[in-house]
């Protein structure tokens, strides 16, 4: 079915040919007709008439003959695209550097993209994995002191939206609450929420087995059901497919099993909400939350996170405007409320990710920089590679072959030169994908949502397309513009060099330019990370080791047994391992420095006017035993610690932080001064400790009261022990202790303080480490392309500097001419490179702690540093120029 | 007897793969070789002849190139491939299977 060569195809040589068979046959049989003794006439006519009708006997050989030229012009073109393939697949493999040193290279950048977007698109793009997530929103109150933080709503006003919301359904509150599963003697510390009716409606959550919360669970005295997390039914119960129905024991009461939800879900995630609000990681499991009638009442206590649906049609807007007339009314009612909170209302899907959102854009835009670069060092490869190929192609013209079909050959070269690229970084992105995740920080938002998907895949394969496709444009333009006959003729070299040599230059230019602004953004970045960890964090975590303990909380809280029962609990505790061998110091805290838990309280100072509506002094605020500062060797800088005073039942006193006492009692001695704080009497100052960064590194300091323990007793605190060994060590230590005071409670988040203050600087550590990385191979890209322009420079002008050595220029003059072509190129990235950096400065300014983003320092080290890289990639090619003999350069032409 | 001009379908296929086993030749040479073995009992039909040529080409079974007949006519020549030799033998199998079983027939019934 091969053809040898083509003939005019169609209609007329198809009816022709038959046309001719048909006269022969014809002729043949009127012939024969003759020799029998017809008269020629009646012959032929007899002849004819025999043969049958021509026309239709032609029209079915055509139809025939045109379907075996479909199919054969089909198998041909099949054929030939099999045949460039191989053909490319030849070429490549007959140039394994040049291939090998491409398709890293390519690797290098799509891998990083895929990697990169695989985390953008998991934490950005997905919708959250609630079947409602576009219509969830959060409804906030925020304080008039600091607008825009996030705090949570009292049961009165909750109960009040949920009636008088006209823009949101199924509008439920839902609060963090840690359970003790007890089993077999067994007691496991859970993480779970107490939610009201509507919550699950809300998200558009069906369970797997059972129901979710019903409007009767969540009256008060209504019987007691727990909703379980699919992980925990697999892993506490086996999967017990008959779990409905029975009972657990949580915290001490039984608690009736009505439903199991389906896998992965975990909401409320705390990395998705504000992290003062203790919500855990993932949620395991939710019991309702029952509202007594004095509930509808508390308008002071903001403690309910607050979660709705728009209805149909609605928007954020929308709910915006009518929480804030809900608000005005609210107002009218309740008063003192208009002084100190307004109302926030923030579609779940943005809260969720607020806080990363512009590190990772930030990110994506680098990664997206290095695969340009990395692009344009592949360009670069190609065209160096397309000018030894000239000859190649030159003879192919010769012998036929059209522009088109040059074309194609080098369109599918580069498309199998990409895809090859673009498959190994796709593997390197999902190999290294563990590493990646290992870095990303522990709270990134929605971590669990990151998979490489079809969307990763189809973006690579896009990437891949539209670089194969440009490659092959770039290569075939340059091809087969030159003159092919002169490069026969072997004096065609220079002439397609001028326009050649154009665009590889301004690859380079492109190149140093982006490699600046990644360089100045890492710079940037890391500037910012070594001011971060100098920041003094107030305290000396070294030997220190940390856990959270929480004791049950029962159904009924009865505030004259429970609280001092915490508060002996906390004591004992620390007590004992304080007599501990080794151990220097050991204290608990409510909230543990750089964790994120914080409170905040309003207070007034006794003897002074009352502060202006709106103008009340606010101050965070912790428990702490009184072993707690000299753990952390937080320094005394007057009075005392607590002691033994602060060890009765009710304490009088307070511990104030440096910073409040400089900002509320300047030139005064605090000391004996009395503040009303929190509680609705005063307590006397009787000491004041050095300032500690209590949320992050990066977060200003905040006046603080420190409660003892006796005064304000918690059921979970932080337990922080200080020994001379190993802090790794303490954790046997208190798991001991733990066990003598009481067996049944467990040991959560055990870590030693240095952890907890690396963990506060994960999420700048992951920007600064990836960013780093972005940049150190964009540099090593650059200097490569440098290296390869410049070299490429040097064998084209070898005749000119020939000539020039031979008329008794100085090889140092060769030398500096050549280093001058590196210094030029890379000079003119340095110069672009700085004027995007500094436009693009106002990117990273929320990106970094107390440094200015554009910092001229910093650029001039860049572009020294870039220039320094041009240079050092030019010296080889340099030298190469020096050492060219004038005979051999000027007889090899 | 009138030549019959009735050839089973699929038959004429056979037949025409027959005779270019032999020789090569032209349209009309085949018409006039199964006329002649067959004691002009076969007469081939030109409005299928044709077509059927062009089909065992589309096939692959035959290819047609131009030559000269020995009284200097220009005419298509056609020639049996391997993969038509192959054919043949398939069909002449098929055609003796198909036969017999007739025959069986005819006899016993």
């Amino acid at each position: 079915m091969r053809r040898l060569f083509r003939l005019a195809t169609g209609r007329s040589t198809s009816d022709e040919d038959f046309a001719a068979e048909a006269k022969l046959h014809v002729d043949l049989r009127t012939q024969e007709l003759i020799e029998g003794g017809m008269s020629p006439a009646a012959a032929r006519e007899a002849a004819s008439r025999h043969f049958g009708d021509l026309e239709r006997i032609s029209r079915s050989c055509r139809e025939i003959d045109q379907n075996r030229e479909r199919s054969m012009r089909r198998t041909e073109l099949f054929q030939e695209l099999r045949h460039d393939v191989r053909f490319a697949y030849r070429t490549l493999v007959r140039s394994p550097a040049f291939t090998v040193v491409a398709i890293l290279t390519l690797a290098l950048g799509i891998g990083a993209t895929a990697a990169m977007f695989t985390v953008v698109n998991g934490v950005l793009l997905r919708p959250l994995p609630y079947p409602n997530a576009p219509g969830l929103v959060l409804v906030w109150t925020t304080p008039k002191s600091s607008p825009g933080v996030e705090w949570p709503f009292a049961a009165g006003n909750f109960l009040d939206l949920r009636n008088e919301s006209r823009v949101l359904e199924h509008v439920s509150a839902f609060r963090a609450r840690s359970f003790i599963l007890t089993s077999d003697g067994n007691s496991e510390l859970l993480e779970g929420a107490r939610v009201t009716a509507g919550f699950f409606e809300a998200l558009g959550m069906q369970p797997l087995l059972g129901r979710t919360i019903a409007t009767e669970d969540d009256r008060a005295g209504a019987p007691h059901v727990v909703l379980l997390g699919y992980g925990l039914w697999q892993r506490r119960f086996g999967g017990d497919p008959n779990i409905l129905g029975q009972l657990v024991a949580l915290n001490d009461s039984s608690y009736q099993v009505v439903g199991v939800m389906p896998k992965g879900f975990a909401f409320p995630r705390g990395a998705e909400l504000p992290s003062g609000l203790g919500f855990p990681g993932r949620s395991e499991l939710w019991i309702p939350m029952a509202f007594l009638p004095a509930d509808a009442e508390n308008r002071g206590s903001q403690n309910l996170a607050v979660v709705g649906l728009l209805k149909s049609g609605r928007t954020v807007e929308d709910a915006r405007a009518d929480i804030a007339l809900f608000w005005r009314g609210l107002i009218q009612r309740v008063p003192p409320l208009a002084e100190v909170l307004s109302p926030l209302v923030v579609a779940l899907q943005d809260d969720a990710t607020h806080g990363i959102r512009r590190s990772l854009i930030v990110l994506l835009g680098a990664v997206a920089f290095l695969l340009l670069i990395a692009c344009a060092n592949v360009s670069n490869l190609l065209l160096t590679r397309s000018t030894a190929r000239h000859r190649e192609v030159a003879i192919r013209v010769a012998l036929g072959a059209g522009n088109r079909r040059l074309a194609r050959q080098f369109l599918v070269e580069n498309l199998l030169l990409a895809l090859a690229g673009g498959a190994c970084g796709v593997l390197l992105a999902v190999a290294g994908k563990g590493a990646l995740f290992g870095m990303l920080p522990g709270h990134l938002p929605r971590v669990d949502d990151i998979t490489v998907d079809w969307s990763v895949l189809a973006l690579m394969l896009g990437i891949v397309i539209v670089a194969g496709i440009a490659f092959g444009i770039t290569t075939a333009a340059h091809m087969t513009r030159s003159d092919h006959s002169e490069v026969l003729r072997g004096t065609g070299k220079s002439s397609v060099g001028r326009a050649h040599r154009r665009t590889r230059q301004g690859l380079i230019v492109a190149e140093v330019a982006l490699s600046f602004i990644l360089l100045a953004g890492a710079a940037a970045l890391g500037r910012s990370f070594i001011v971060l960890q100098r920041v003094q964090s107030g305290m000396d975590s070294q030997g220190v080791f940390t856990a959270q303990l929480i004791l049950p909380l029962t159904e009924t809280f009865d505030p004259a047994r429970d609280p001092p029962r915490w508060a002996r609990f906390f004591r004992e505790i620390t007590d004992r391992l304080a007599t501990r061998p080794g151990v220097i110091a050991a204290g608990a805290v409510t909230a543990l420095p750089l964790s994120g838990a914080w409170e905040s309280t309003g207070f007034s100072i006794e003897g002074r006017p009352a502060a202006e509506p709106g103008q009340t002094p606010i101050a965070q605020y912790a428990g702490v035993s009184d072993g707690y500062f000299r753990a952390l060797r937080i320094p005394l800088r007057s009075g005392r610690f607590f002691g033994a005073e602060e060890r009765r039942d009710s304490a009088t006193s307070m511990i104030i932080s440096e910073s409040m006492a400089a900002r509320y009692f300047p030139g005064e001695n605090p000391i004996g001064r009395r503040i009303k704080a929190f509680f609705p009497f005063a307590l006397e100052i009787v000491g004041v400790v050095g300032d500690v960064r209590q949320t992050t590194l990066d977060s200003p300091i905040v006046p603080s009261i420190y409660f003892p323990l006796a005064e304000y007793p918690a059921p979970n605190m932080s337990i922080v022990v200080r020994s001379q060994q190993d802090a790794r060590a303490l954790e046997s230590l208190l798991r001991e202790v733990l066990k003598e005071v009481d067996p049944g409670i467990p040991l959560s988040r055990p870590e030693t303080m240095l952890d907890v203050l690396a963990g506060s600087l994960a999420q700048q550590r992951f920007s600064l480490i990836l960013l780093a990385f972005f940049a150190c191979a964009a540099l090593g890209l650059a200097t490569v392309g440098i290296y390869g322009v410049i070299a490429n420079v040097v064998s084209g002008r070898t005749r000119e500097l020939g000539i020039r050595l031979a008329l008794g220029a100085e090889p140092k003059a060769v030398r500096l001419l050549v280093l001058r072509d590196g210094l030029v190129l890379s000079g003119l990235g340095v110069v672009i490179g700085g004027l995007g950096a500094m436009a693009l400065g106002r990117v990273l300014a929320s990106l970094v702690y107390a440094v200015n983003p554009v910092d001229p320092l910093a650029l001039a080290c860049v572009a020294v540093l870039l220039l320094g890289v041009g240079t050092a990639a030019s010296i080889l090619p340099a030298l190469r120029a020096m050492r060219i003999d004038p005979i051999a350069a000027l007889r090899a032409e | 007897m009138s030549p019959s001009t009735d050839l089973l379908q699929g038959t004429l296929d056979l037949l025409v793969l027959k005779v270019l086993a032999r020789d090569s030749t032209h349209g009309w040479g085949i018409a006039q070789r199964i006329l002649e073995v067959s004691r002009e009992v076969l007469a081939v039909n030109q409005g299928s002849l044709y077509p059927a040529l062009h089909r065992l080409e589309d096939r692959g079974w035959v290819t047609g190139s131009w030559g000269i007949t020995e009284n200097n006519r220009r005419a298509r020549y056609y020639q049996l491939t391997s993969a038509g030799r192959r054919q043949l033998e398939l069909e002449r199998g098929e055609w003796n299977r198909f036969s017999g079983a007739v025959e069986a027939i005819l006899r016993s019934a």
